[in-house]
């Protein structure tokens, strides 16, 4: 007589279904956790490199000089560590040339604001970081005499990058000067 | 002899009680550590590799689609957060990271290759090499990486750059002793556009090509 293999257990069959519905609770929770326990966050890299409220232009990335990984050497990067957490901050940037790029993101990374220049396009991008708790006292960019885009952050600390592709070394010094008039300020209350 | 037997009949019962509660905590022990290996490993695999939800794929060159993006998925948060870079946004540039060639090799430093491409004219593009954990590969030259301004092209436009440990006549980029290597490749549109339209548009990408392995 032939052996009928033996169906499973149903206990052992809600052991399965439950033990796939809780891996995928821990799926999610671990997926969604992730930016916020993580420590090599790019914020987290520049926190000891970059003073808070300063844009500060990092050197031309080479083996000696990299501060975080995949940085593109053919770019020059103007990096400002924000910290809104006393008031909000304006920040002023220049993008001299197609194809600079700024971009707004938290300490997470993730983005809050992204601008590129473009030909026959206006260069000049005035911002007004506004921290998390001042988002709705009535504080615009436009009655401080800012002329600045309001920008309500969803947590007080980011970055703002200002990345600069490299138009060959003729431009070299007239790009480091444009990416040096860029400005993290903060504002009074 | 009454209270043997019921002794022995008590003894049994323990046994028993003892047996089904080491089952019922191997089982539960099973339970958790299954769920979170399983939840844990595949949190992981999904964030570190991409899936199609995140990536897309041409060639040898991956794309993490949402990079950047105010809407963006969560393993590519996860994975950028990990990561620590400082990626450009995808509605604005394209970045392409390549591991294998074209035949699905590892990337490795003992081996010469051959990156052929044409194209790009409207975009500003860099291609740069990293090792394994992004980091720039020392080299006496200084080269790093190429760009649309400083490459050397062919007549038709066309450009082959060679990634090879030694010295290579044209366009190279050494890769000294790196061991496994990651390509970059960042596309930017400098060219003026329509508001609304895609920023990039994603030309064929380079190929990769292995000459020889030492």
């Amino acid at each position: 007589m032939p052996l009928r293999p033996r169906a499973p257990a149903r206990g052992t069959l809600r052991l399965v279904a439950a033990g796939l519905i809780a891996a995928a609770i821990v799926h999610i929770i671990a997926t969604l956790a992730a930016p916020y326990v993580n420590t090599t966050t790019a914020w987290a890299r520049l926190k000891t490199r970059v003073p808070a409220n300063q844009m500060v232009l990092l050197p031309p990335i080479t083996p000696g000089s990299q501060q975080l990984p995949f940085q593109l050497p053919d770019f020059r990067y103007a990096v400002c560590r924000y910290d809104t957490s006393q008031g909000p901050l304006q920040v002023r940037v220049h993008l001299a040339n197609p194809g600079w790029v700024l971009t707004v993101t938290s300490a997470q990374g993730d983005s809050i604001y992204s601008v590129q220049a473009q030909e026959r396009a206006r260069k000049d991008v005035n911002l007004l970081l506004v921290p998390p708790g001042e988002r709705f006292v009535g504080l615009v960019g436009e009655t401080a005499g800012l002329a600045a885009l309001n920008l309500a952050l969803p947590a007080p600390h980011g970055l703002v990058v200002v990345h600069a592709p490299n138009s060959g070394a003729a431009f070299r010094a007239a790009n480091e000067a444009d990416l040096r008039r860029s400005l993290c300020l903060p504002q009074p209350l | 002899m009454t209270s043997l037997s019921s002794y022995h009949f008590q003894l049994e019962r323990m046994r028993s009680a003892a047996g089904s509660a080491t089952g019922l905590v191997s089982r539960f022990g099973l339970f958790i550590g299954t769920a979170l290996i399983l939840g844990i490993g595949t949190s992981w695999y999904m964030i570190e590799q991409g899936s199609r939800i995140s990536v897309a794929q041409a060639g040898p060159w991956t794309h993490w689609s949402n990079v950047g993006l105010a809407d963006a998925d969560p393993y590519t948060r996860a994975r950028f957060a990990r990561q620590g870079s400082l990626p450009l946004p995808t509605d604005l540039a394209r970045t392409y990271e390549a591991r294998r060639d074209e035949d699905g090799q590892r990337l490795h430093s003992s081996c010469d290759y051959v990156i052929e491409g044409e194209g790009f004219d409207a975009n500003w593009w860099t291609l740069t090499a990293f090792d394994e954990r992004g980091l720039l590969i020392p080299n006496a030259a200084e080269r790093y990486a190429y760009n649309s301004q400083t490459i050397a092209r062919a007549a038709d436009g066309s450009f082959v750059i060679t990634l090879s440990r030694d010295a290579r006549p044209g366009n190279w980029l050494p890769t000294g002793g790196a061991g496994r290597l990651v390509l970059a490749f960042a596309v930017v549109n400098a060219q003026s556009q329509a508001v609304g339209l895609p920023s990039v548009v994603a030309p064929a990408l380079p190929s990769i090509r292995r000459l020889a392995c030492r």
